[in-house]
Formats: C-alpha cells, sequence, structure tokens
C-alpha cells in the first residue's frame, strides 16, 4: 500500500515537473497584473486594470513574436494576500513579469518577495521610496513616483510662487505622509520657507473639529492625506470657516483621488502636486484620455493609478521587445534602460536606481467641462526622486518620521 | 489657552457627545433588557448613513434621508432580532459572534453594493452656516445635532417615567424573571426596544455624515467610541449613556486639540480607570 501511494506520489510529481516544463517552454509572454481590485481600496485597483485593458487594445496580442497574454490578480489591498498572489504567479502561472502592486503596504511586501525571486517586476503606483532606494533590488523598477517626489517642487512652489513662510501641516500618522512632508521641507527650506508646524493624528480620524479649534496660525495649512480623512477634514476646515483665515493646500493625494466630486464646489482653487494631472493638454495625453473614455465611458476619468498602471504594461512589453527574448536577465536589463518619450503624463527615464525621472506639476482645481479635475499650472521638467540633492547623500540621511526632518527651516540640516 | 478656545473645544466635545448619546442609548437599553451586547450597533450606522445619503442626494430631502435611514437600519434591527438572536437567546457567546457576524456581511454588502469611497452629505447650505450663539459663531447643523439629542434625552426620560411601556422597561431591565411573572412580555418588549436602538443607529449614520465622512471602517470606530460610552456609563443605565457620552465627546475634543497624536490614549484612559476602580460602571449595578 504504501509502495502505491509513493509510487502514486512520485508520479504524479513527475507528471506536474513535466507539464510545467512544457509550460515554460511555450510561446507566451505572460504578464500578471496584480492590484486591489476588491476592498476598500478598489478604487485604485480598478483604476489600474482599466489602464492596463487599454494598453492590451493599444498593443494587441503579439508582442515581439510572442502570443501576449494578461492576467489580473486581486491583492485585497492586503500584503500577505499580495505575496500569496505573487507566489501563485510564480511557481503556478509561470508568469514572465510581473505589473503592480499598487499601494504602499503591499509595495514593500512585493518587493521583499521580488528580491527573493527575482521576478522582473514594475511597480506603478505604489509609492515607498526606499523601493527605488535603499532597499532597491535589480529586477524591480517602477512606473510610478515615490512620496517625496512631487513635493519636492511643491515646497519650492509654496514658498517661492505663493511666499507662503509659515506652513500648519495637519497630517495622517503614518509613512508615506512623513516622506511627503520630507520632501515638502527640502524645497520649501531651499526656497526661503520659515518652519512648518506639524500636527500628526491617527489615521481614520473623523472628527478634526478640536484640532482646528487649537490650529496655530500661519500662511496657510497643507493637509497631508487622503480618503475619508482627508474628505472629512476638508468639510470641516470650511464648515468652521478657516478658510477665510487660511488657505487650505494639500499633499498630492488630498485633492487628486477621487474625492473630488464630494469636496465639491469648495475644492475649486485648491493647489497640489503630483507627477499626473488629469487636466493636462498635450497631444499624448488627450489621445489617452479620449482612448480611456471610449473604453470605460466617460464618467470615469482616467487618474494616475490608471496612468500608471497603462504605462507599466507598455514598459514591460517594450522590455521584451527589446530583448527579444523571456529570459529574465535580457528582459530586466531593457527595463531599466527604460526611456518614454509618448507617456501621457510626460516624457520620462528610469535613474540608475529604476525610478522615473518626469515632470511634476503643480496642480489647481479648476471646472473644466462641467467637472472638476485637476490643471497643472505651473511644470517642473526632469525631476528624480532626489529632488535637486545627490543620490548617495540622500540616501545616507535618515528615512523620513513623524519628527525628521526638522521643522525649523534655520535648522543644521537645511544649511548643507 | 484662551476663553474662546475653551468654548470652542466644549462646543466640539457636545457635538460628539450628542452623536454618542444617539448611538449609546438605545444600545444600553437593549442591553440593559437582555444581557445582549449588539456588536453590529456600529454596522447599523453605515447602513442607515449609506442609504440615508443616497436618498438625500436623490430627493435633496435631509428629513426623507434621515427618516429613510433610520428606517432601514430598523428593518435590519428586527430582522436580526426576530429570525436570527431569538434562537440562540440566552447563550452568551452565540449571541456576542452572531451578532459580530451580521455586522460584518451589512458592512461588506455595502462594500458591494457602495464601493470603498468615503462620501459625505450634501447639506442644504443653510444648514453650514454659522450660528451665532452669543459666546462664538458655530455650524448651525452642530447646534442642531445637540438640540436633537437633547430632545430624545428628554423624550426618552418621559417615556421612561410617565408610560407604563417604560415603567415594563425598567421592570424588564431591573429584574427580568420578576417582570415576565408579572405578565410583561419581555421578549417582545426586547424586540421593541432593539428595533427604535437600531433605528437610532441609523439615523446617527445620516446626521453624523453631515461632518465626518462615512466610510468603510466607520462602523467599527462608531461600535468602539459607544462601547466605551456604555461602559464608563453602565451597562444598561441610560443616565449613565448620558454621562459617559459627555465623559467621552469632551475628553475627546479637549485631547485631540492639544495633543492630538495621543487623543485616543485619552479617549481610552477615562473607560480603563472606570474598569479599574468602578467597574459596574458609573450609574451600573452589580448583578
Amino acid at each position: 500500500m504504501k509502495k502505491l501511494t509513493t509510487i502514486a506520489i512520485g508520479s504524479a510529481s513527475a507528471l506536474a515537473i513535466a507539464s510545467f516544463v512544457t509550460h515554460a517552454d511555450d510561446n507566451t509572454l505572460r504578464v500578471g497584473v496584480i492590484g486591489p481590485t476588491s476592498g476598500v481600496f478598489s478604487f485604485f485597483g480598478e483604476q489600474q486594470r482599466m489602464g492596463v485593458e487599454l494598453a492590451m487594445e493599444e498593443i494587441g496580442d503579439q508582442v515581439a513574436g510572442y502570443d501576449l497574454e494578461v492576467t489580473f490578480y486581486d491583492s485585497q489591498g492586503d500584503p500577505e494576500v499580495t505575496v500569496d498572489r505573487l507566489r501563485a504567479m510564480d511557481s503556478r502561472d509561470d508568469v514572465d513579469i510581473v505589473v503592480g502592486p499598487v499601494l504602499g503596504s503591499t509595495g514593500l511586501a512585493g518587493l521583499e518577495w521580488a528580491g527573493g525571486s527575482g521576478m522582473p517586476t514594475v511597480i506603478s503606483y505604489s509609492a515607498p521610496e526606499d523601493i527605488t532606494m535603499r532597499d532597491r533590488v535589480d529586477n524591480v523598477v517602477r512606473a510610478g513616483w515615490t512620496g517625496a517626489q512631487p513635493m519636492f517642487a511643491f515646497g519650492e512652489y509654496v514658498a517661492e510662487e505663493l511666499g507662503h513662510e509659515d506652513i500648519v501641516m495637519v497630517g495622517q500618522d503614518y509613512s508615506f505622509p512623513y516622506d511627503q512632508l520630507g520632501g515638502f521641507m527640502r524645497g520649501f527650506c531651499a526656497a526661503g520657507g520659515n518652519s512648518v508646524e506639524r500636527i500628526w493624528h491617527p489615521l481614520d480620524t473623523a472628527d478634526y473639529s478640536s484640532i482646528l479649534a487649537t490650529l496655530p496660525d500661519g500662511d496657510a495649512v497643507m493637509y497631508n492625506g487622503a480618503g475619508s480623512d482627508g474628505i472629512a477634514f476638508f468639510q470641516q476646515y470650511h464648515d468652521f470657516g478657516i478658510d477665510q483665515r487660511m488657505p487650505l493646500i494639500g499633499g498630492s493625494n488630498f485633492f487628486a483621488v477621487g474625492d473630488l466630486p464630494e469636496m465639491g464646489e469648495q475644492a475649486k482653487g485648491g493647489v497640489s502636486a503630483l507627477q499626473y494631472a488629469e487636466g493636462l493638454e498635450t497631444d499624448n495625453f488627450i489621445a489617452f484620455r479620449d482612448a480611456f473614455w471610449d473604453m470605460h465611458g466617460e464618467d470615469t476619468m482616467p487618474l494616475a493609478p490608471a496612468e500608471h498602471g497603462y504605462v507599466a504594461l507598455k514598459m514591460a512589453v517594450n522590455a521584451v521587445e527589446e530583448a527579444e527574448s523571456l529570459d529574465r536577465e535580457p528582459v530586466i536589463a531593457a527595463l531599466r534602460d527604460t526611456e518614454m518619450e509618448d507617456a501621457p503624463r510626460g516624457p520620462f527615464h528610469l535613474d540608475e536606481y529604476g525610478n522615473p525621472v518626469q515632470n511634476i506639476y503643480i496642480n489647481e482645481v479648476k471646472e473644466v467641462d462641467g467637472r472638476l479635475v485637476n490643471v497643472p499650472i505651473e511644470t517642473y521638467e526632469e525631476v528624480s526622486q532626489f529632488g535637486p540633492y545627490d543620490p548617495e547623500e540622500y540616501m545616507a540621511s535618515d528615512s523620513y518620521s513623524r519628527d525628521f526632518p526638522p521643522d525649523d527651516c534655520s535648522d543644521d540640516f537645511y544649511q548643507q | 489657552m484662551n476663553l474662546d478656545t475653551l468654548i470652542f473645544l466644549g462646543l466640539n466635545g457636545l457635538t460628539l457627545a450628542a452623536l454618542l448619546f444617539i448611538m449609546a442609548s438605545g444600545l444600553t437599553l437593549a442591553f440593559g433588557l437582555m444581557r445582549v451586547v449588539n456588536l453590529a450597533h456600529g454596522a447599523f450606522y453605515l447602513l442607515g448613513g449609506y442609504v440615508g445619503v443616497q436618498v438625500v442626494q436623490e430627493t435633496d430631502s435631509l428629513a426623507l434621508g434621515i427618516v429613510t435611514g433610520g428606517m432601514v437600519a430598523m428593518a435590519g434591527g428586527v430582522f436580526m432580532e426576530r429570525l436570527l438572536l431569538q434562537r440562540v437567546r440566552g447563550l452568551d457567546l452565540s449571541e456576542a459572534l452572531l451578532t459580530i457576524a451580521v455586522g460584518m456581511i451589512i458592512a461588506d454588502g455595502l462594500l458591494a453594493v457602495y464601493g470603498g469611497s468615503p462620501i459625505s452629505l450634501p447639506l442644504p447650505p443653510d444648514l453650514r452656516l454659522p450660528m451665532d450663539l452669543g459666546v462664538m459663531m458655530y455650524p448651525t447643523f452642530r447646534v442642531y445635532i445637540m438640540i436633537a439629542a437633547l430632545a430624545l434625552g428628554v423624550v426618552f426620560w418621559l417615556v421612561m417615567t410617565r408610560t407604563r411601556i417604560g415603567a415594563a422597561i425598567r421592570a424588564g431591565v431591573d429584574d427580568r424573571e420578576t417582570a415576565m411573572s408579572q405578565g410583561i412580555n419581555v421578549p417582545l418588549l426586547f424586540a421593541g426596544v432593539f428595533g427604535a436602538a437600531s433605528f437610532l443607529a441609523g439615523v446617527a449614520g445620516v446626521i453624523g455624515t453631515s461632518y465626518m465622512s462615512l466610510g468603510q471602517g466607520l462602523d467599527v470606530r462608531v461600535l468602539m467610541l459607544s462601547l466605551v460610552v456604555i461602559i464608563i456609563g453602565g451597562m444598561g443605565s441610560l443616565k449613565g449613556a448620558g454621562v459617559g457620552a459627555l465623559i467621552t465627546g469632551l475628553v475627546y475634543s479637549f485631547a485631540s486639540g492639544y495633543a492630538p497624536q495621543f487623543a485616543l490614549f485619552f479617549l481610552f484612559l477615562p473607560m480603563t480607570l472606570i474598569l479599574v476602580f468602578r467597574p459596574q460602571g458609573l450609574f451600573g449595578r452589580t448583578t
């Protein structure tokens, strides 16, 4: 009996291996796309899916002689599920290139897994800076951004163009807003800003009235967060008429990610910064937007996660065309050399650490054709994840945290 | 720290206390009658909120939205009590698990129907304008929330002290067996109280969305706050729910005004102290 079992198991595994080998030998380029298409963060995952679908239509089903096969995986916005799906892509589904993940925490989980597996990975919207900095690995590049990247320019703009010297920041107490503020402080202080007073509140704070009651005076208030916290803050900020006293500016996601309809008319004039703007009027962008609308309907505005998904799939496909092979080594080399002249957001190329060097737009919320959109009012070209700083020096300093960098611009940290 | 700020913080605390009282009063009564902690109470807040906001968006009638939100939540509550809770009556663990399960099902159902993006309530502009309270200007709708809670407290007090139903509820809370032996139909009474409690949770969901955005996860936070309130006040006591809501609202308001990073710490501090030194709560009775 035992012998029989052994034989059964043995032949089963032999069959499995045989099928795996034939599977790997075939002539198909398999791309696995991972993002939260269900759950609380499904907005982001759905945007990515729609962007990827548009790219698929444009690419067709042949890439450098390979059949293109794209499969979507649901991360549910959960790091553990993400890693499960990634493992399945690698060992079960024989995926050649991964696109995604989308969220910060899932991006870090994906990075850790990718580092061990060697899978060529194009991370889309996920923004923790160490993915392409201190913890970078060869086989992971990014189509999107780092949390600090748009904020160097924003800090500069706020100090120079808006003339604000003292900012009061209210922000969600976790790593992404730390990164955003870190970039902001560097740009702001270098451009003549004076200080940023920071007020961190726990995630999912629903009631801001008392934070607003004790809000210190400044030239402007920056809300460093988004989502339901952002909407509640925005609403209460106006309820108490603080907008009459100090203008409200936002971190990158505050006005950008789908919350504008909930904010309504009062959001007009709100300023923030991102590597993307749905109010861009370049030919490349309009072509992208119109094609997106043809495919998914005009009710859905393509936002940054959609464009990043679209671009990420194109990066993957271009790399295979360049390498003329599915072998990991040449594909990874080609990925790292990515240059996109015609990306909807504007031209970009990857720096040697694998993150886009791209335009940063200062956006203002305006009403265009009856809907609220972020319209670029200033463009900073060729901004890398290190801003104007030397990469090695930048990475030698601490990661951004609750109280780093210092909140006073006269601190030695800013005098280097 | 000046007087204006203190008044501002005080009013903020009272607004939150008002909302919490609307949530916690029903929860505490239902507990007093049947010893059931309804852990789906937060989900009824969410249910009422989503449905109510949708009704307001489509009909532009705030009152209709509030009533519909409350009614839908009440239907959910009565349905859960009659069809599910009754079957596990008396089994503490099963009851608690059942309410948790129903809460999760409701929240996930809402996620499927309304999506994960947060929403806010389109209030008539008049209500957003500040009202002159003599001491300071304060948004009108927040004043109305406080008045509503006060009115609710008065109604509760009248019902409990002046009507037969109130007397029956008090008897049921005090001593269930004796009350039943006197011919009071406590299970039916409980169904009524449970329905009313769910109605209030749904109403709170709509009016709370006037300033807090509504989204997934809020159900748990609101439930948690309500539990803090009734633990402080004493489970089963209406007066306790009122005092507990005041303490919780004011502590939270002042803590988030002066030490926002530690707001949650200060929020749970009074509850912890109460649990250590007076486990039955301020107005609760030891059983």
